[in-house]
């Protein structure tokens, strides 16, 4: 058993490689040993994302100097981004496996709204202020979790694709919220709760930090792990994870199940922040998510795309909205722009990737002449 | 191959960097002069009214005031933007709330950086703002439909009332006033419906439950809506060749404009989003001034020539009447 447990795992890591490779890594992922040429010259994509985000860094200091990158702008874009950033963190876990979820703000949304009605005791009441908020938290992550769960079983078991079945329960969470409260605010949560939302660390907001260490525990799972790189497999080619003795429907749960927990955090980020708990709230964010993911270049037909490629685009996009305020720019040229960000990344992705290939190999060719085992990492 | 990248590299950032140019001239000027932003719900003929309102304002006084629409009625949108304006440390804020109790962290955030904030449509979050800019009091406003209902009724006979919700505080007390105005005024004429009836602000509701009203109740002589729907029943009343029966409704001209003509609505109630933008704004400016807003202050726009103000609210007297006759004036 052991060893054909063992010979499985094998395979798998071997065909990871092989599907990294045609991802646009151009050499056996086994040569790349530091983690910078891994990570920043050898994913074109990250390579493409990487020259916009210095570019747009350069476009904003020139334009704008210090109204950008003032303290007071760094941190309110700090306190703007992890709200939208987990929600597209969860729709990355969506697209890593081929699929989509449409319904991670609704299930946001509906974990706020029952940890809203925990917080200002109209649900279980006579409980400690201290001990609600804990009760909240828990309950609204595991509700959360649940309806990820739920999502999963009907994408895995059920055969239904993900765009149909969290299309169904983005309105069924919706319908649920809006049953519960009437299309009303839950508000009046506990000052000590609120004040976790604006709360700062030597002037990182404490939900930033909380957004940068959920992205390292997901990279980390989803690259150094096992199990991460099997959902790697199962979104790039789901026939060769099955017949690498991969547990499909496991994978679908498991990415869903993420997904919901992530949509939950969210949540709970979006009512600390705006003191209140509705149905609708941030339902632009489902489209915006999807901008991110394929900026970031994770793939839509899964299998492909990095964390830390989340990480730069929401701080893009975020540093794109802070320039259409200064700009003021109207609705219309705010979608135009967003459009048309889309299709030229779309564009740097197909013809660009081969191109940027060229670019890394030339760059790595004077990496190859030194001695194979001095650049171990 | 190249090319196509190379294109849409070179295209990304000639369009970032005339972006950027374009308006660094503006931009830099921003520090001399008084910094006004409106943020309005989303982008509608009303709000669109409301932005012409603001540019005139820009005309009047010379100072940097514009508007901000988010790209949909989204709450998180609003935030969003407001947040970027505090960091950019504009001189104050007007916002036209789409989740008033949502934005009461951020307005907090933007006053302790010394931003002026005027909400309007937002009396129920007037505590946590500088001040909320009111078109009118909702009971004035509301007596006016009890008062058009009767006179169009002749004073008697069984007439209903549309609210879109009954949790929509607004609605509601325009419909209280207005069947307190008519008990008051016109006893004769008979309420039948103790509650409010609900076309749960679409115009399909609206359509259904008027064929519904008119089918139990045949001798209905009038009916009035506090939501923009009374459109919808003027309609069904025209299908149901019913046209004895009087309406009237709370009026957008895009939408009601050819009802009033042929006067299947009575009249139209409503108030100048222009007017409503421009007086919200330039009590933002007094505010940066330090002049203040009090009972009796002008905020320059019709019917908010002498405002009243009442526990943080600045109540003008704006309420606007549709007619067939001057319906074709106005474009929102």
């Amino acid at each position: 058993m052991k060893s054909l447990h063992l010979h499985v795992k094998g395979q798998s890591a071997k065909l990871m490689a092989e599907s990294q490779e045609s991802a646009g890594a151009g050499a056996p992922a086994s040569t790349q040993n530091s983690w910078f040429k891994r990570y920043f010259i050898a994913d074109a994509n990250l390579n493409a994302l990487c020259f916009v985000f210095i570019l747009m860094a350069a476009v904003c200091a020139l334009a704008f100097g210090s109204s950008m990158y003032s303290g007071a702008n760094l941190q309110s874009m700090a306190f703007q981004i992890p709200e939208f950033g987990l929600i597209a963190l969860g729709m990355m876990l969506a697209f890593l496996v081929g699929g989509i979820d449409l319904s991670i703000v609704a299930n946001a949304c509906l974990s706020g709204i029952i940890a809203g009605f925990i917080l200002t005791g109209q649900w279980l009441p006579g409980l400690e202020e201290g001990s609600r908020i804990a009760l909240a938290v828990v309950i609204a992550l595991t509700l959360s979790t649940l309806m990820g769960l739920f999502n999963g079983i009907l994408i895995a078991t059920c055969a239904v694709s993900s765009l149909i079945a969290t299309l169904g329960t983005m309105t069924f969470y919706s319908g649920i919220g809006m049953a519960l409260t009437g299309g009303r605010s839950v508000v009046g949560f506990p000052d000590s709760f609120t004040s976790m939302g604006i709360a700062e660390v030597g002037g990182v907001p404490l939900i930033f930090i909380m957004f940068i260490a959920v992205m390292i525990i997901m990279a980390v799972m989803l690259e150094k792990t096992g199990n991460g790189r099997k959902l790697y497999l199962f979104g790039g080619n789901p026939v060769a994870s099955l017949f690498s003795g991969i547990n499909n429907k496991r994978m679908n749960l498991a990415a869903f199940t993420a997904i919901g927990f992530l949509a939950g955090l969210a949540g709970l980020t979006i009512i600390m922040r705006v003191n209140s708990a509705k149905v609708g709230y941030g339902d632009a964010y489902v489209f915006q998510s999807l901008i991110v993911c394929v900026i970031a270049g994770i793939h839509p037909a899964g299998g492909r795309g990095k964390v830390i490629g989340i990480g730069i685009t929401t701080v893009l996009m975020q540093m794109a909205a802070s320039s259409f305020t200064i700009l003021q720019l109207s609705p219309y040229t705010t979608k135009l722009i967003w459009g048309l960000m889309l299709i030229l990344v779309l564009g740097l992705t197909k013809d660009g990737r081969k191109l940027l290939n060229m670019l890394s190999q030339s760059l790595k060719k004077p990496a190859a002449r030194r001695p194979a085992g001095s650049e171990d990492a | 191959m190249k090319n196509t990248l190379v294109k849409s590299v070179c295209a990304c950032a000639v369009a970032l960097s005339t972006a950027a140019v374009g308006t660094t001239a503006a931009y830099a000027a921003e520090d001399s002069d008084i910094t006004v932003v409106m943020i309005v719900k989303q982008s509608d003929p009303w709000f669109d009214d409301m932005t012409l309102g603001i540019e005139k304002l820009k005309e009047d006084l010379g100072i940097n005031v514009y508007v901000q629409t988010p790209v949909s009625g989204d709450p998180s949108q609003q935030i969003s933007i407001m947040e970027n304006l505090i960091s950019q440390k504009v001189d104050a804020i007007c916002v036209v709330p789409n989740d008033p109790r949502a934005l009461i962290p951020t307005i907090k955030k933007a006053r302790e950086a010394g931003i002026k904030v005027v909400t309007h449509e937002a009396p129920d979050i007037a505590d946590s703002v500088d001040l909320d800019v009111e078109a009118f009091r909702n009971e004035d406003f509301g007596k006016l439909y009890g008062d058009f209902l009767g006179e169009a009724m002749g004073g008697s006979g069984q007439y209903a009332g549309f609210v879109g919700g009954l949790t929509m505080t607004t609605h509601m007390a325009w419909y209280n006033a207005a069947v307190e105005q008519i008990k008051a005024k016109y006893p004769d004429m008979e309420n039948i419906s103790a509650e409010p009836y609900e076309d749960k602000n679409s115009l399909d509701q609206a359509y259904s439950r008027t064929v519904e009203i008119l089918k139990a109740y045949p001798k209905i002589k009038g009916f009035f809506d506090c939501s923009v729907h009374g459109s919808a029943i003027a309609q069904a009343l025209k299908d149901k060749k019913r046209t004895d029966v009087k309406v009237v409704s709370l009026a957008m001209p895009s939408t009601s404009a050819n009802y009033l003509k042929d006067g299947s609505i009575y009249k139209g109630l409503a108030w100048r989003p222009a007017d409503a933008g421009y007086a919200t704004a330039y009590a933002a400016y007094l505010l940066v001034k330090g002049d203040g807003v009090a009972s009796g202050t002008d905020l320059k726009a019709p019917g908010y020539e002498k405002v009243e103000v009442d526990n943080g609210i600045a109540y003008g007297y704006a309420p606007l009447v549709f007619t067939a006759d001057n319906i074709s004036d106005y474009n929102y």
